[in-house]
């Protein structure tokens, strides 16, 4: 697994977080900016074409209004009515009429008035028609079948004139309420009023107007010739389909806004053409403010996740180097992070730890020592050389005078003494062997001491199995022989009592010797130096009860001058 | 507080960003005339002005009046060079004589892209204009249907150092090699005058003559004028280049049979647009060609015909018109 450290976590996780926040938020806005760009520009859209189209309506409503004038002119009636050639005078009162008409409004470029069987009027006689004029190019002289409402043409060039080839927007009329063949009536308007119309309009920096007929042919287009070179396509089946209201295409690799109004009057659509990526320019700007608060966000929050995770992670690595520390053996290491946390608290937790390993091992090494030295001292209480000479000498001296019983005897007690002493096995024993092996040294000692030594063994018989250290009671009852009762005048006995309060077993060795002052007593357990050798004994017994057992177990002394020592053993009940 | 420094900083930086808009990149736009009256020209220089408009650049006209005047040309690149825009559009009065003044600019890390006439070398970024030689292989076929095989024809073409002149030539040679009698190519200086003489001296010299091939505009409206003046418009059959007002009547009145029209004002708006996709950093092709239209008296009226026969800026009344 790849390790990641909390420094890096945090720095990904907060970033990750407060981007993504900003992220989302700013693209949120930034749509709904953008939709609000363009609804607006729709709406301004909207107003713009249909105001084009009321006044393109306006100008196309007029010439249709110009033409049934023309029709409602008795003159005209009675011109087209009669035969051809007949009334000179008619004929120059309507040339008159329309002749005025272009000189009031100099946007109608012309008026042509077709008689059914050719003859052709114009609003401008001092210009001669245009003799290589092919007929057959215009619809309504060609087809006499031609419908017989108003048609307005798209934009077109009228080459009626002799040297004059004029942009128009012709409207085609036939005498109203005559019989085929009838007369037509056209009526042009220049088409620079468009064209200067439509060219003023600029939306945005590259957006424009264009117009198309019914039929798709294209009215107006300010990019017209790259429109039919197929260098520039607009979409204007869908503009057709649509007829009214917006349209959103992708035109020469640019995002644009079709706003469409259609006229009823002219079948003319009116197309607003706004680019998305102009209207969207400012969008483009919050975009970019986004992303770059996004990104001072991201730095800021780079710079506190690190910090922050400094604060974590250098406590955390200097608990680490102090752990390796200890790894290696090093329980002495004070573990020094001060840290307002958690880590602070497990550093601490830590030290406290390891100072209690440390204090287990002291500890460990300490009952080690006290182990070896309990061995040790055992080791010396069993070395008694004296009072194997002395029985030794007291069995020789007895098969010299013959006492093969007596020496028999006390020979098999002391095989069984040692047997009991000696012996390699545990440290701790029942009280009950204890006993057996204290009773062989006094018998053995009875034997050479006879009458002068008395004793008595007083054990509570739950007591028999009470673990109790290997040599405790020899010691004592050998102190309570040598210093009490062989330094009194008379017989001594010597008193064992054993028995249990609460959870306190206690074992006295009672004599009823010489007793000891105060000073010999306090002197008992203090290090054996010079003359106190003599009790080296009830030191080692005591030492070895403690290191066992505890300090609160252990040998205690009480007496009196002349009457006899109580020593009390303490050891803790234990139920076997 | 650094975090609240660094903020600020990113905040007017943001705010720098918004607010500086990049200037209009400068094109210096070099025709081979800057005489409104060749209608040709005109519309080019609407498609330039156009393109201008569209891809957000600035453009500055510089030309000498007259299409002859070579020398001033090449001294009017080498000014533009020194005024360093950001992109130069030619239309090259000499195919050689150009050369150095092309190279100069090229070297000197502005973009040249060359319009209906071109250089001999490889120099310029892109050339744009009207496959020449295709437009005279356009017009022998053309010839070829009006006259019949075996006939004698002339061609009257205008300045024998220009590019366009000579792939004209050429194109158009190769269509008729074979089919009718060359009589020796004819040339006009783009002068009308000038091809009206050398046609008049023509028609009178070859009665046998059955067909004209004049293949630019001022060469057309002479060789029109000399036909129409002999008389002999029906039978001797005539081929234009690029349409004017005058060619345009003669079309009509049938002293014209067809006409081969340029896209003058798609050459001037590619021209522009691709100097400004240069600038951009965009991708552009290296040749683009405008290609033509053959007219004819049929043909003429037709409304995608009109828009290229009549350009509405150039023809149209200038008088102003109220609202209804």
């Amino acid at each position: 697994m790849r390790v990641r450290t909390i420094r890096s976590s945090l720095i990904g996780a907060f970033s990750l977080v407060i981007s993504l926040g900003i992220l989302v938020l700013g693209a949120c806005s930034l749509l709904l900016f953008q939709r609000a760009l363009i609804d607006q520009a729709e709406r301004a859209n909207s107003q713009l074409v249909s105001q084009l189209n009321r006044i393109l309506d306006g100008y196309i409503g007029y010439m249709k209004d110009l033409a049934l004038v023309v029709w409602k002119n008795p003159d005209v009636d009675a011109y087209v009515a009669a035969p051809p050639s007949a009334d000179g005078g008619r004929r120059r009162l309507v040339q008159k009429f329309l002749q005025g008409i272009p000189q009031i409004r100099p946007d109608i470029d012309g008026l042509f008035l077709r008689r059914p069987e050719g003859e052709l009027l114009t609003s401008d006689p001092g210009r001669r028609l245009n003799p290589w004029l092919d007929r057959n190019a215009t619809p309504w002289f060609a087809d006499p079948a031609y419908p017989a409402g108003a048609v307005v043409s798209a934009a077109r060039v009228e080459n009626l004139f002799d040297n004059q080839y004029q942009w128009v927007i012709s409207l085609v009329l036939a005498q109203p309420n005559a019989p085929a063949p009838a007369a037509w009536l056209q009526v042009d308007l220049n088409y620079a009023v468009i064209d200067d119309l439509c060219r003023k309009i600029q939306l945005g920096r590259s957006g424009y107007v264009f117009i198309v007929n019914a039929a798709g042919e294209i009215v107006y287009h300010p990019r017209q010739q790259l429109v039919y070179s197929g260098l520039k396509a607009e979409n204007v089946s869908d503009i057709l389909r649509v007829g009214e209201g917006q349209l959103q295409a992708r035109v020469g690799g640019r995002d644009l806004v079709y706003t469409v109004a259609t006229s009823a009057g002219t079948g003319w659509s009116v197309v607003a053409v706004s680019y998305l990526d102009e209207l969207l320019a400012s969008a483009r700007d919050l975009g970019a403010l986004v992303i770059i608060v996004a990104l001072v966000c991201l730095l800021v929050t780079s710079v506190l996740a690190w910090r922050v995770a400094l604060r974590i992670s250098r406590p955390i690595e200097a608990l680490r180097r102090s752990m390796k520390a200890v790894e290696t053996g090093n329980f002495e290491v004070l573990i020094d992070v001060e840290a307002p946390n958690e880590v602070g608290d497990l550093a601490r937790d830590c030290d406290i730890a390891i100072a209690t390993v440390r204090d287990l091992m002291r500890q460990a090494l300490v009952d080690h020592e006290a182990k070896r030295r309990q061995d040790l001292l055992l080791l010396q209480s069993q070395i008694n050389p004296h009072f194997l000479y002395n029985t030794l000498d007291s069995i020789i001296w007895m098969v010299e005078l013959g006492r093969a019983p007596d020496a028999i005897r006390m020979t098999s007690t002391l095989a069984q003494f040692f047997r009991l002493g000696i012996t390699r096995g545990p440290h701790v024993i029942p009280l009950r062997h204890e006993l057996e092996h204290v009773e062989s040294y006094l018998e053995i000692q009875k034997m050479r001491y006879g009458e002068k030594l008395a004793f008595t063994l007083d054990v509570e018989p739950e007591l028999a199995e009470t673990p109790v250290l290997k040599l405790l009671l020899q010691p004592l009852v050998e102190n309570a022989l040598y210093h009490g009762i062989k330094e009194r005048d008379g017989p001594g006995t010597i008193v064992i009592h054993a028995q249990r309060t609460g959870d306190l077993v206690t074992i006295q060795v009672v004599d009823d010797g010489v007793g000891m002052t105060n000073e010999k007593l306090d002197g008992l357990l203090l290090e054996p130096e010079g003359a106190q050798r003599d009790h080296i004994g009830l030191r080692n017994v005591h030492e070895r009860i403690q290191l066992h057992f505890g300090r609160a177990f252990g040998l205690s002394f009480a007496s009196v001058l002349g009457q006899g020592t109580t020593v009390t053993v303490t050891l803790p009940w234990r139920r076997t | 507080m650094r975090a609240l420094g660094t903020l600020a900083l990113a905040l007017a930086l943001a705010a720098s960003c918004s607010s500086n808009r990049e200037p209009r990149p400068q094109i210096i736009y070099i025709p081979k005339m800057t005489d409104d009256s060749t209608t040709f020209w005109a519309t080019v220089k609407e498609g330039v002005l156009s393109a201008a408009a569209d891809q957000d650049v600035a453009v500055e006209v510089r030309g000498a009046p007259e299409e002859t005047q070579v020398d001033e040309q090449i001294a009017l690149v080498e000014r533009a060079i020194h005024d360093r825009p950001a992109g130069l559009l030619l239309a090259a009065d000499d195919f050689l004589r150009l050369i150095p003044a092309v190279r100069q600019a090229v070297a000197a890390g502005i973009p040249v892209v060359t319009v209906d006439s071109s250089v001999a070398t490889d120099d310029p970024a892109a050339k744009i204009g009207t496959d020449n030689r295709q437009l005279g292989r356009t017009a022998g076929a053309a010839l070829l249907r009006l006259v019949p095989k075996g006939s004698v024809v002339a061609v009257v073409s205008y300045i024998k150092a220009s590019s366009t002149a000579r792939d004209r030539e050429e194109g158009l040679t190769e269509a008729l090699t074979g089919s009718v009698a060359l009589l020796p190519t004819l040339y006009s200086e783009s002068d009308e005058q000038t091809a009206y003489r050398l046609a008049g001296r023509l028609l009178a010299a070859h009665h046998e003559l059955k067909g004209l091939v004049a293949l630019n505009e001022p060469s057309t409206v002479g060789v029109c004028r000399a036909l129409a003046e002999s008389g002999r418009q029906n039978d001797v059959s005539l081929v234009g280049v690029d349409a004017s007002f005058e060619v345009l009547k003669s079309l009509e009145s049938g002293v014209l049979k067809a006409v081969l029209v340029q896209q003058p004002f798609n050459m001037g708006y590619l021209g522009i647009e691709t100097v400004a996709k240069l600038i951009r950093g965009k991708t552009i092709l290296k040749a683009v060609d405008t290609g033509s239209v053959e007219i004819t008296r049929a043909t003429m009226f037709l409304p995608q015909n009109e828009k290229l026969l009549f350009p509405l800026t150039v023809l149209k009344s200038a008088h102003s018109v109220p609202k209804p």
